[in-house]
């Protein structure tokens, strides 16, 4: 249930709209794969930058990955998590997969090192402009045993 | 040809509160009051976790249990009564978070917290139709979000989710039968527009009108005449809104304390709700051998009971279940009491539509 408390972040926010068009990539790492020249891209895009060809194919990523650049954020934005230090890294996704750039989440500070296995999960971004949630990936490490 | 299991998964958040925290905040039991329920921590949800990510989390580890081809889902059912929005469905996010074809049935159930079970029922039912190939039910709850701060029931409601992935043969644990049990017993419930959950009193919650007679009327209709002896259980798999119940009701209906602490979770968790009666069932599969029978029971406030009769198959030993239910509860970070109000933002602000660093 919404809570006041909750805040609704108003500087580059995406609308119910926007962020309904990219649900895909942000549930499940969906972007393009260009049939002629092959390349991949991540977020999806209309027109391949390489050989401009325009029909594209929707491709999921890996949904395993492993951190490739670490960070910590001290003072995080409105609307980015209530908890400080926050990490969050690059993470190389498996298979050739693209870089994405996320929090790590369900981790002590410590255990987010260069080279740390990483799954994605699904967790709550900062609310649309209207206030409705928006879902998106995070990674979590993979302990040894899975 | 049957229906049964194919896999399963749970999703707990990681962060736990103890309940001498809480405790020595309000002082409002007598702390040897407050043990005697037998809970010793409780969940705390992040502030990027809701039902949503809970249910999705736990879907993604039944799915990839069961080894199924996701084009094969034709039902999703949630079953939550703590769904993040009034009138927009959890149910069909989940559909597309988890890449399932778009012609699936898809529905959110709201019925107390038995509506993980109620989920099961009806997933099985559209299997054993032969309406859907394969079907999944979630069970997720947040009940920790919606406890006021200085209610008794602030000491043990929990959050966490559980999902099964359900299809025709027996897969991993067979399902022989199920029956239900209704009665509208309001022990507990949340007004429109409220945020926190109350309480009908201690007439409607200590005396066993909900709990006990519920469960017992949905034991005696699956098992009516005594067809089964409790003896031919292994497991008794039940809902936990504390750690004391279990043992009590458990020993009602004719089960033995080896039957029921393999099932029992909610000593370092605490009250699931919804997903409460599912995760107990996912603890005993996680240790279960082939051909042993798992009795499983739900209770909701105010909904009424699920029984269900289940019994494992040779395929159990064959599949990979780690990270286990323990494996998941004994993962923690400890909090303390004013970062778990923060977390689960029970404080009372002005609206906050912020700008850059205001």
């Amino acid at each position: 249930m919404w809570s006041k408390s909750e805040p609704i972040y108003r500087i580059a926010t995406q609308s119910t709209a926007k962020s309904w068009r990219n649900r895909f990539a942000r549930y499940r790492l969906v972007g393009t794969h260009c049939p002629s020249c092959g390349m991949d891209h991540f977020p999806g895009r209309h027109v391949c930058p390489k050989c401009h060809e325009r029909d594209l194919v929707a491709k999921e990523f890996s949904r395993t990955g492993r951190v490739v650049c670490t960070a910590v954020d001290h003072s995080p934005l409105m609307g980015h998590g209530e908890e400080v230090p926050k990490p969050f890294a690059i993470v190389k996704m498996d298979g050739n997969g693209p870089h994405v750039v996320s929090d790590v989440v369900d981790c002590d500070l410590e255990q987010v090192k260069e080279g740390l296995g990483v799954e994605l999960v699904l967790r709550k971004w900062r609310r649309e402009s209207n206030g409705n949630y928006t879902y998106g990936y995070k990674f979590r490490p993979i302990s040894s045993e899975e | 040809m049957g229906s049964g299991v194919l896999g399963y998964g749970v999703a707990i958040p990681r962060r736990r509160i103890r309940i001498e925290e809480i405790n020595d905040v309000w002082k409002n039991m007598p702390l040897q009051a407050v043990k005697g329920r037998k809970v010793k921590e409780r969940g705390v949800l992040g502030p990027d976790e809701d039902t949503v990510t809970l249910g999705a989390d736990a879907a993604q580890k039944a799915m990839k249990m069961s080894g199924l081809d996701r084009e094969k889902i034709g039902a999703l059912i949630l079953g939550t009564q703590t769904s993040p929005y009034h009138t927009r469905p959890a149910a069909s996010m989940l559909v597309d978070i988890l890449g399932l074809r778009n012609d699936v049935f898809a529905t959110d159930i709201q019925f107390s917290g038995k509506s993980g079970t109620s989920a099961l029922l009806i997933a099985l039912a559209y299997v054993n139709s032969g309406m859907a190939e394969a079907a999944i039910a979630i069970g997720s709850d947040t009940l920790s979000y919606h406890v006021s701060p200085g209610d008794s029931q602030e000491y043990v409601a929990s959050s966490g989710a559980c999902a099964m992935v359900v299809g025709r043969g027996a897969g991993i644990a067979e399902i022989e039968k199920s029956a239900s049990y209704t009665t509208d017993t309001p022990d507990y419930f949340r007004l429109d527009g409220e945020r926190y959950i109350r309480s009908g009193g201690s007439a409607m919650t200590n005396t066993g009108v909900g709990l006990q007679e519920n469960m017992l009327g949905a034991w005696k209709s699956v098992n009516g005449n005594k067809a089964y002896a409790p003896d031919s259980f292994r497991y008794l798999a039940i809902q936990q809104e504390d750690g004391k119940a279990p043992f009590q009701v458990g020993q009602m209906l004719g089960f033995s304390k080896e039957q029921i602490t393999p099932g029992f979770f909610s000593d370092f968790l605490g009250d699931c709700g919804s997903a409460s009666a599912l995760i107990s069932l996912a603890k005993v599969l996680d240790g279960a051998a082939p051909d042993e029978r798992i009795a499983a029971i739900s209770y909701g406030s105010g909904a009424g009971s699920d029984a269900l009769i289940l019994k494992t198959t040779s395929k159990i030993g064959q599949i990979y279940r780690k990270p286990s239910v323990s494996d998941l509860i004994s993962r923690k970070t400890m909090v303390d009491y004013s970062t778990y109000i923060k977390l689960e933002r029970k404080y009372d602000t002005h609206e906050r539509k912020t700008s850059t660093f205001d």
